[in-house]
């Protein structure tokens, strides 16, 4: 997993709970790793772009290092972007963080 | 409009309550004026505020419905407290779309699923479903007319959409839901006309509007009138109910009798006409018109001009026999007098041709 | 590098892959099936739950068609195929579908009767069964809400056993057929995948294969075979024959049944275990509108769609069922095996038609839950409305576009269409490849078109019915 892909899910995991934090970071890692090749470069690609862009932002003190919720905030506009691939890039890691959040907290099924 | 019928053609009364969809449309203006004059209510669909001024004024029968023919909780309303016996007219559809062609699908489908639903829990005496000539394409050879058991040949995004309203509304009367009724209207004429059809006018007076080929093309074409009295007949008609029937003119035309006789119609109307006869066209046009159309709508969208132009070439012609024979329809008004009464519509209309 | 022979090599466990596995060891045929994925104890998982997909499915569960906009499917990728992650749904092909693709693609004797006996065949060796006693709310809302409506419903079977205290099996490939094939002298070679046929003219000698150690470990494996029957699901198959240098009319024409889904909140806790198994059909075929797997992953998935905070109603979470609208789709796409790329490309085109169909298929599926008795609709389509009231229901229609709405299948087919039709099938009437003697297809790849219901039916019966042809002739 990309370093920015590490901060992406960090930021966008609700639950403060190390251990599920944890066991959400290891499976989205496993997962990315067994995608195809095609979605998973795609993927790639737009972290390492996007990652570039909030490295610039706190370079120039528009983020804050380690705001989380800053973070998640952008990634949140970026989710409304007019841009399709940024749309597609939240939604899916927004899809694994989410699935894996609740399935690996206790209690899953009813 | 007189109302010939030839002798015994078995038929119930028309319901009392009429409900109408596309009722601020061209075809539609024209069937709520005829309703208006004969049913205790007249119960109608329009898209806008706007559109539903006009008909609330025609008559204390007419009542308005404005909103979405693609909304349930719209045509709810629409059937609310119209009694389990009205006639349904659904005449509500996208034929040039201002988007894309999603519009055709969205509401030609949509739309109609929506309305066969509704009558059917709602009850209904029958339900008149307005179809086209697209579900069937160009007739395959110069001299051919479809009758009712030409095979589907649906042409383009319009044509597709009306072939699947019409499996629509087949299903429900074939399953027992409702009964139900199709009238097939080609291209058709008379007042209420939208103004792109001025244009039609203007540009015939000018002798600009393209002839392709030869002109020898044969089209239907259905005065209003015409295929008011169709979709009534439809509506009491006897064996009417799980069929479908070409509503249109006597006669097809000729495509340059066509333009011939709109000129001889502009001049008895007060409007000299100038320019020549026609503009040849070669068919060469008018083809890669329609491949381009066809490409354009391809990508979801929709060019008006192209996709008329792609229609010239063609020949669309219907066989009414069976109307005739079951429906008791025979037409009163053909084009000469049509087109006159069109051309006169517009000028009180304060159109300019 | 290990070197292995059989009469018989089949390539891939699944629905196709395991009967037909089963049909030739028990006509007394050397038959030897590798599969890529692993032996999964099938009772190790809860159905549908992060565990299962990272055991049983493909890319953990993460598939996508490209296209305007992507479309997310899964598949299994284990013994057993994907018979061990779906919802066991069993609905025979209907026979109008069959008498179409007969004459469209010409296929020999695939006559309603005829398919009927081999579905007959089918359902003798796997226990198909409805629910006995009630169904789950889940699936019980759909028949309510359609019922209020008058909309047509009916609850599907599925190849479940119930037991005498009703507790319910899903007859999977591993559990049945695989172990059927076994028991009559099949070799099943788990996590072995076929990395390219071995061609010599125009006949397949074999497969080259890697295998994975369970301990760490691959191995090359060159199996020879008389024949070779590829059953990789219609993802895998065509992939397969593409690796291979096999392209005429495989890979295109790839079908699915593309759905929407909404999230619906019930005033009363359902149960997320089952798929619901009722499907309200008043809008076949083009329409068709069921329930889906709903655990809390799933629910919270579906909330997270539109895009809005869910956090209130995720704390209701098991109230909410998660339902479908899957549609006929116009379009078509595409698989295409890149050669440096483990994975196939797959692509897909949907219509405008099919994007209206969609939405059309939203605002049924919304009705039917309001009456149903929901009280709270959340759709798969991002900055949709969340609607609580039937007059809402009508701004769907604008909020699903192609950028904003969130599409799945689970279901794939026709990417190696049978039948007689050579331009527009890439193999006969019997699942033979064009252009070989010795090479067939029988798996979800063949099916002609998306047939509308659940496909493993169609699946299972064509593969006994391509087995008894091949037996017959040699």
């Amino acid at each position: 997993m990309l370093w920015f892909e590490r901060e992406v899910v960090g930021a966008l995991i609700a639950s403060p709970d190390q251990p599920l934090r944890s066991s959400v970071e290891a499976f989205v890692d496993g997962t990315l790793r067994d995608w195809p090749e095609h979605l998973r470069l795609g993927v790639a690609g737009e972290s390492v772009l996007l990652g570039a862009y909030v490295a610039v932002l706190r370079r120039t003190g528009r983020l804050a290092p380690g705001d989380r919720e800053g973070l998640a905030r952008l990634i949140e506009r970026w989710e409304s972007s007019p841009v399709g691939l940024l749309r597609s890039y939240v939604r899916a890691m927004k899809s694994l963080v989410v699935m894996a959040e609740h399935e690996l907290a206790p209690e899953a099924v009813g | 409009m007189t109302e010939s019928r030839p002798a015994d053609v078995p038929a119930s009364t028309p319901a009392a309550a009429a409900v109408v969809t596309g009722a601020s449309g061209w075809l539609g203006q024209n069937l709520v004026r005829t309703l208006v004059s004969q049913r205790d209510r007249v119960r109608c669909l329009v898209p806008t505020g706007d559109a539903a001024a006009p008909l609330s004024l025609l008559s204390p029968s007419v009542e308005v419905v404005v909103g979405d023919v693609r909304d349930p909780a719209t045509v709810d309303r629409l059937f609310d407290g119209v009694g389990t016996d009205a006639a349904v007219f659904h005449a509500a559809a996208v034929i040039h779309p201002l988007r894309s062609t999603r519009e055709f699908f969205d509401v030609n489908v949509g739309g109609t699923q929506n309305m066969v639903d509704r009558a059917r829990r709602n009850g209904a005496a029958r339900f008149v479903h307005v179809s086209s000539n697209s579900p069937f394409g160009i007739n395959p050879t110069p001299d051919h007319t479809f009758t009712e058991d030409s095979p589907y040949n649906p042409y383009l995004g319009y044509g597709q959409s009306k072939y699947e309203a019409e499996q629509i509304v087949q299903k429900a009367n074939d399953r027992g839901d409702l009964a139900t009724v199709m009238v097939r209207a080609p291209w058709f004429y008379g007042p209420f006309q939208p103004p792109r059809q001025s244009q039609f006018f203007r540009t015939i007076r000018r002798g600009r509007f393209p002839l392709v080929g030869d002109g020898s093309q044969r089209r239907s074409m259905a005065y209003t009138d015409n295929l008011v009295q169709g979709l009534l007949r439809a509506e009491v008609a006897d064996k009417a109910p799980g069929n479908a029937y070409w509503v249109a003119d006597a006669r097809p035309y000729e495509l340059r009798e066509i333009l011939a006789t709109v000129r001889r119609a502009l001049e008895a109307e007060g409007l000299p006409t100038s320019g020549p006869d026609t503009v040849r066209l070669p068919r060469l046009a008018a083809r890669t018109a329609e491949r381009v159309d066809a490409l354009v709508q391809k990508r979801g969208r929709y060019v008006q001009p192209l996709h008329v132009l792609g229609e010239l070439n063609h020949t669309i012609a219907c066989d009414i026999s069976r109307a005739r024979d079951e429906l008791g329809y025979e037409p009163t008004v053909a084009l000469e007098e049509g087109m006159r009464n069109s051309i006169r519509w517009c000028l009180e209309h304060g159109e300019q041709l | 590098m290990a070197d292995l022979s059989t009469d018989v090599l089949v390539v891939g466990s699944g629905a196709g892959g395991a009967f037909t596995a089963a049909a030739l060891a028990e006509a007394g045929r050397a038959v030897m099936v590798v599969e890529e994925g692993p032996q999964v104890d099938p009772d190790a998982h809860e159905p549908f739950s992060l565990a299962e997909m990272v055991a049983k499915y493909r890319h953990h569960g993460a598939g996508a068609a490209i296209g305007n906009p992507f479309i997310a499917y899964a598949e299994g990728r284990c013994v057993g195929g994907s018979t061990e992650i779906n919802s066991g749904l069993y609905h025979r092909l209907p026979d109008h579908l069959a008498a179409e693709w007969q004459v469209r693609y010409a296929i020999d004797e695939f006559a309603a009767p005829a398919l009927a006996a081999y579905a007959d065949r089918v359902e003798a060796r796997l226990d198909v069964n409805t629910v006995p006693g009630a169904p789950p709310a889940s699936s019980a809302a759909l028949e309510r809400g359609a019922t209020k409506l008058g909309w047509r419903n009916v609850e599907f079977p599925r190849v479940f056993s119930y037991d005498a205290q009703g507790r319910g099996t899903k007859q999977t490939m591993s559990r049945t057929m695989l172990p059927r094939a076994v028991a009559a002298g099949a070799t099943l070679v788990p996590d072995c995948r076929v990395l390219s046929l071995m061609r010599r003219g125009d006949r397949v000698v074999g497969a080259r294969c890697r295998r994975a150690h369970p301990g760490g470990g691959v191995e090359r494996m060159a199996v020879h075979a008389e024949h070779v029957f590829v059953c990789g699901g219609a993802v895998h198959s065509p992939a397969l024959l593409q690796r291979s240098g096999i392209w005429r009319n495989v890979g295109n024409g790839l079908k699915m049944h593309p759905t929407i889904k909404v999230a619906a909140r019930f005033p009363h806790p359902v149960d997320h275990g089952d798929v619901p198994m009722h499907r309200v059909t008043e809008f076949s075929p083009f329409i068709a509108i069921g329930g889906s797997a709903s655990r809390k992953g799933q629910v919270a998935l579906a909330l997270a769609d539109t895009g809005a905070p869910y956090d209130e109603a995720m704390a209701d979470w098991e109230n909410i069922s998660t339902y479908y609208a899957a549609i006929r789709s116009e379009g078509s796409g595409r698989v295409l095996a890149l050669r440096g790329l483990r994975a196939p490309v797959v692509t897909y085109s949907l219509t405008d038609s099919d994007v209206s169909r969609l939405a059309r298929g939203l605002v049924h599926l919304g009705e039917l839950l309001l009456a149903a008795g929901a009280t709270e609709l959340h759709p798969s389509v991002f900055g949709g409305r969340v609607v609580r009231r039937l007059d809402e229901i009508g701004s769907w229609w604008d909020q699903v576009t192609r950028q904003r709405s969130s599409l799945m299948t689970v279901h794939l087919t026709s990417s190696i269409r049978m039948g007689e039709k050579r331009s527009l099938t890439g193999a006969d009437s019997y699942g033979r490849v064009w252009g070989y003697r010795n090479l067939r297809v029988n798996d979800a790849s063949l099916v002609p078109d998306a047939p509308g219901v659940n496909p493993q039916a169609a699946i299972m019966a064509i593969a006994t019915r391509n087995c008894d042809h091949f037996l017959t002739e040699g």
